[in-house]
């Protein structure tokens, strides 16, 4: 089957890293880092939200233009017209638990992209479940999970020096039970699993050899003696950052998912600087009573409903008291929609594409995707086209989001996916676009700029306010400039550019 | 494009830590190269030593936890003979009511408003007492309990027989979360069919468990209707259940929505199972739910028809759709698949489907599907005693979590009263204050230990028993290319570690403060079982050469005796040891256990013991 094209774009190859400070606070941007260059200091945090068990697309973002026919074909499950949560401007509706959902949307950091899916669907939650989480074709087998792939991709030593100095903090972390296929990689689990890390902590013993023999056995005792050590690392930090982190919302201890997202937020107030979340919620798989007979808008799809419009909501509510919303992005999936039919025992089987839901302060809110059209004599076995490949999202993730400086989602998913546009266009008086590296620095520093800006004038003074040095440079093509500071002395400085920005750095010597 | 072979790609662990770099040309390669040290694929009977090494490998691979009377039992025999011990079924008693003591009398007796069985009666075929009708499916957490507590205690006190393991080995391939909705019969029934079904037909238990209460609700069977029959379980007897997946099976969508077809009408009355007497399942075939039509199959099925019936004859569906199932090569061939790489090894590879699952296939398909049959050459085979396969599996939480238990035999142990203001301990006397808290019967041990203890750690570690992760079971199993490394995390690393504070300070059943009551092996019988006890080193070597994969460094070793013995000359232990077990007084024991327990922990925490 020939793959949809809807919006090529080749990746954002030129995109500077961007600063993420928002608009509201510190006129002195801290050099924040992109993706994975070090977890010892802030920077973008993705959050993976797995809804296991194939979410029913149909009843989570419903196209109120087909409301008439979707009543005729799923009449057991169909959400009453006037609860729905009407989206402004568009013929969608959010169902009626997902009131937080709703408000992000009116904030502008919703997206929401229609139809996403497998060109070619399995039915299987666990082959499809294996499909999303690896990134396959639906007719291939790959054993390693594009996450996995990406860390192994930009951590060819992992996991054997790993944590460092450069890297304290684990790259990703799981906050479900067990490890997943996502963070499997090629070589071992990239992935942190982290259930209590205020629980108990004590060095597991091991005798690590300096010849393992060549063997299963030998290739056991070494993976073994590995976790054991990064354990005894990881639990160290993790516990430090936990016991730091505040929440000024709580989540409460009801639920699973209000757990994991609790312990999240804790770490990532309390300073661990790891890039990569997954939290997941079960029970999607809705095959019966989905809905409560008396009241379609209730019943076990919108208590799951509830339970992540909740946990997500807070969670936004919390980063931005910690002013760390600006750094992370959210991004829901899960193994397939349900049939556009519902069946007798008030419930939908397994089906194909559905909605996807990325949530960030940066995220260009567009809707994409068009509704999709209900068939008024749909039969059981009609499902929903995908218009988007699954794969097209992750592309989107890793080029634009991820690794921006250096877009790599083709070494990740082996071919080239169309992307769109996932994050809000550069303004370039956005004083937030300018990034100054490297920090600390010796001989020069770098600053890329926003488009449209040819020249800077800048000024450096140290924190005494006295200035240092003054002049004018001009931009290179890729919107770079470069003033250099070889005889400043060793401290910290400001710059000023262009009157109205204000950027730190370090002098090293 | 096409990055992949057609062909199901098999593992990658030779290359587990050899790429620099992932590159998807490299993901190609790793997949069609990996660690190829086996030497022998045959399948005809092993006649090389049949010593302590092949019996520990041997009892590794089939009963949940080595320990030393599991070896004792096989002393003398030879392999054929060690087979058949192996091959021989257990019995199965009935879960009884040890959970009364759980609640205070008053909660007790409202919950079962004083109709329950007495305390220690089985009491299985008594349903829950309906006296709260507003509450009705709300079911009590005790008897969930009991039958857990009744499951790791039969596993605990197991014969040196493969039926538990086997019992493990079904559960995994054809799970369900058994507790889930229909209350502790329903779990029941599920533990008693996949007992019984160990040492029968695997064609037959399919046939039995797709009516079983607990997958009728499980993979929705129950509640699929006619006009929209549900899918779930059509698709996963076929996938997961039988002929398994493509690429080898090449079943169609059509073909799952036929099976369902075929199955639909088939629930369970939820009434009678719940609240009626004794334990029957109360499965019901309602013909008027059943769809009578034909049903079509693809060219994987030969292009086979099912007549559809009506009337009770709709039921007989079943019967055709499991006949078709079992006729295809690829059903033989799957269960083989799956019997190996749980009994041996994960990793598959030409050779070793062709040269051993293949053949395999054949005997079981020539013996009414018994998995036993197959067992009996393949664990007797010149392959499965190759050296690479032996001490080459992480263990399973069970094995690791049972192999603790039955090597120390903590649940027959001693209770202590511990109290650290004082550092003073004493054995378990009825009169002393601190034991009037709780009464300790046998019965409350075993609620304790079995549903209590040992049911969280294996939470911890990743596989509770009647709550598999999916209906594909725990991916250890299953998930290339890392199978068995999936046990180990840096969470599960730490639940493991929990498991030698067993050894340490002993299981606790409470405390206060710097007080409490714990449960201690038997340091006098555990040392008495050693051939050479008062002899440090000796008695170390026994127990290393027995529990752990690979013998420790000996440096390490050296550096844990002097750890052990204060720096003090090796008669000390022999002097300690020799009084204690010639004169075994609290006091005596109390001088050589903090010592030895101080060191002996290590030993259970090392990574040689997690790997068998």
């Amino acid at each position: 089957m020939k793959r949809r094209s809807f919006l090529h774009k080749i990746s954002h190859a030129a995109a500077a890293p961007m600063v993420l400070p928002s608009i509201f606070h510190q006129v002195v941007a801290n050099n924040k880092t992109t993706y994975l260059s070090n977890t010892q200091t802030e920077g973008r945090i993705l959050v993976l939200i797995k809804l296991d068990g194939g979410n029913d697309g149909l009843n989570t973002l419903i196209p109120m233009d087909q409301m008439n026919n979707l009543s005729q074909v799923r009449p057991h499950v169909i959400l009453p017209e006037n609860k729905i949560l009407q989206l402004e401007t568009h013929d969608l509706g959010l169902h009626p638990e997902l009131s937080g959902f709703k408000s992000m949307f009116d904030e502008k950091r919703l997206k929401i992209i229609q139809n996403v899916g497998s060109v070619t669907p399995d039915f299987s939650h666990f082959r499809s479940m294996d499909i999303w989480q690896s990134a396959s074709d639906y007719d291939e087998y790959i054993n390693s999970g594009w996450m996995g792939r990406f860390m192994e991709n930009q951590h060819p030593e992992w996991p054997l020096s790993y944590p460092n100095e450069n890297y304290p903090d684990p790259l990703s972390i799981e906050l479900g039970g067990a490890a997943s296929l996502l963070f499997t990689g090629n070589q071992s689990f990239t992935s942190y699993v982290a259930t209590d890390p205020g629980g108990f902590h004590e060095d597991i013993l091991f005798d690590p050899m300096a010849d393992y023999p060549d063997d299963y056995l030998g290739m056991k005792l070494r993976y073994i003696d590995l976790i054991k050590n990064q354990s005894n690392e990881y639990s160290e930090v993790i516990k430090r950052a936990y016991e730091r982190g505040q929440t000024t919302h709580e989540f409460g201890n009801d639920t699973y998912l209000a757990q994991q997202f609790d312990i999240m937020t804790k770490l990532i107030t309390g300073g661990l600087n790891t890039r990569v979340y997954m939290v997941s919620i079960g029970g999607f798989d809705t095959h019966d009573t989905q809905v409560d007979p008396n009241d379609h808008a209730q019943g076990q799809h919108s208590l799951l409903l509830r339970d992540l419009n909740q946990q997500v909501s807070k969670f936004m509510l919390n980063l931005d008291t910690a002013n760390r919303s600006d750094d992370v992005l959210c991004m829901t999936f899960s193994e397939f929609g349900r049939t556009i039919v519902s069946n007798g025992s008030r419930g939908t089987d397994h089906g194909t594409a559905a909605p996807i839901f990325i949530i960030g302060n940066n995220i260009d809110p567009e809707i994409l995707g068009n509704n999709p059209v209900i068939p008024n004599n749909a039969r059981w076995e009609d499902n929903l086209a995908t218009e988007f490949d699954f794969r097209s999202v992750y592309a989107s993730v890793i080029d634009q989001w991820m690794t921006p400086e250096n877009p790599n989602s083709e070494d990740i998913l082996g071919e080239t996916f169309p992307q769109f546009d996932l994050l809000r266009p550069q303004n370039p008086f956005d004083t937030t676009k300018w990034v100054l590296y490297p920090n600390p620095a010796t001989d020069y520093l770098q600053i890329s700029v926003p488009d449209g800006i040819t020249n800077i004038q800048y000024a450096i003074f140290d924190l005494t306010g006295r200035k240092h040095v003054e002049g004018q440079v001009q931009t290179d093509k890729s919107r770079h400039c470069v003033v250099t500071i070889d005889a400043l002395p060793k401290g910290v400085y400001l710059i000023h550019v262009n009157t109205h920005i204000t950027l730190k750095f370090i002098k090293q010597l | 494009m096409k990055r992949f072979p057609d062909k199901l790609p098999k593992d990658l662990v030779a290359d587990f830590y050899k790429q620099p770099k992932i590159h998807i040309d490299r993901v190609v390669e790793a997949k069609t190269t990996r660690i190829q040290n086996i030497q022998n694929y045959s399948l005809a009977p092993y006649s090389g030593t049949f010593g302590l090494a092949e019996r520990k490998h041997l009892l590794n691979r089939t009963v949940v936890g080595l320990c030393k009377r599991h070896l004792q039992d096989l002393e003398g025999l030879d392999l054929d003979q060690a087979i058949e011990h192996i091959l021989t079924p257990e019995l199965l008693g009935e879960p009884t009511n040890n959970y009364y003591h759980d609640m205070d009398g008053a909660a007790y007796a409202a919950q079962y408003n004083n109709e329950d069985v007495a305390p220690g009666a089985p009491f299985i075929h008594r349903p829950y007492v309906r006296n709260n009708p507003g509450s009705e499916e709300q079911f009590g957490w005790e008897r969930y309990s009991a039958i857990i507590s009744w499951v790791n205690n039969s596993v605990y006190e197991q014969q040196t027989s493969i039926h538990w393991k086997l019992f493990v080995f079904l559960h995994n391939l054809v799970p369900t979360r058994c507790f889930d909705t229909i209350g502790h019969k329903g779990g029941y029934l599920y533990i008693k069919l996949l007992f019984d079904a160990c040492f029968g037909s695997y064609k037959q238990f399919i046939y039995d468990v797709t009516l079983d209460p607990s997958m009728l609700v499980y993979l929705n069977l129950a509640l699929s209707q006619k006009d929209t029959p549900d899918e779930n379980y059509a698709r996963e007897v076929q996938e997961l259940f039988t002929v398994g997946k493509r690429p080898f099976a090449q079943f169609s969508e059509s073909d799952v929505r036929e099976i369902a077809r075929a199955l639909v009408g088939w629930t369970y009355d939820y009434e009678s199972l719940v609240y009626g007497e004794g334990t029957e399942r109360h499965t019901v075939f309602h013909e008027w739910n059943h769809d009578s039509g034909d049903k079509h199959f693809s060219e994987f099925y030969n292009n086979r028809t099912i007549t559809g019936r009506s009337g009770p004859e709709g039921a007989d569906e079943l019967t055709d759709v499991i006949d078709m199932l079992f006729e295809t090569d690829e059903s033989a061939i799957y269960i083989c698949r799956r019997l190996y790489q749980f009994f041996v090894y994960p990793v598959l590879n030409d050779q070793i489907e062709s040269q051993i699952i293949a053949p395999l296939a054949t005997i079981f398909k020539q013996n009414n599907h018994s998995m036993i049959a197959v067992l009996r050459v393949l664990l007797k085979s010149a392959h499965f005693f190759d050296a690479s396969i032996t001490n080459s599996l992480i263990k399973s939480p069970l094995d690791f979590n049972f192999s603790i238990l039955k090597e120390l035999k903590i649940p027959e142990g001693n209770l202590e009263y511990w109290d650290g203001s004082t550092s003073h301990k004493q054995h378990y006397n009825p009169g002393h204050p601190a034991f009037q808290v709780k009464n300790y019967s046998p019965d409350t041990l075993a609620y304790d230990i079995f549903a209590k203890h040992l049911n969280w750690v294996t939470h911890n570690q990743g596989m509770q028993l009647f709550s598999p992760p999916n209906v594909s079971g725990w991916p250890a199993y299953y998930q290339e290319p890392v199978y068995d490394l999936f046990w180990i995390n840096t969470s599960t690393i730490k639940a493991r570690k929990n498991m030698s504070f067993w050894v340490r300070w002993g299981m606790w059943c409470y405390s206060y403060e710097d007080r409490g009551v714990n449960l201690k092996y038997d340091l006098h019988r555990y040392l008495s079982g050693f051939e050479q006890p008062d002899d440090l080193n000796a008695f170390l070597d026994e127990f290393i050469e027995r529990m752990h994969a690979a013998p420790m460094r000996t440096e390490l070793k050296s550096q844990w005796i002097n750890e052990l013995l204060g720096g003090l000359p090796m008669t000390h232990w022999t002097e300690y040891v020799r009084q204690f077990l010639d004169n075994p007084t609290q006091e005596n024991e109390n001088q050589l256990q903090w010592r030895l327990d101080n060191v002996f922990f290590k030993f259970f925490e090392l990574s040689e013991f997690h790997i068998h």
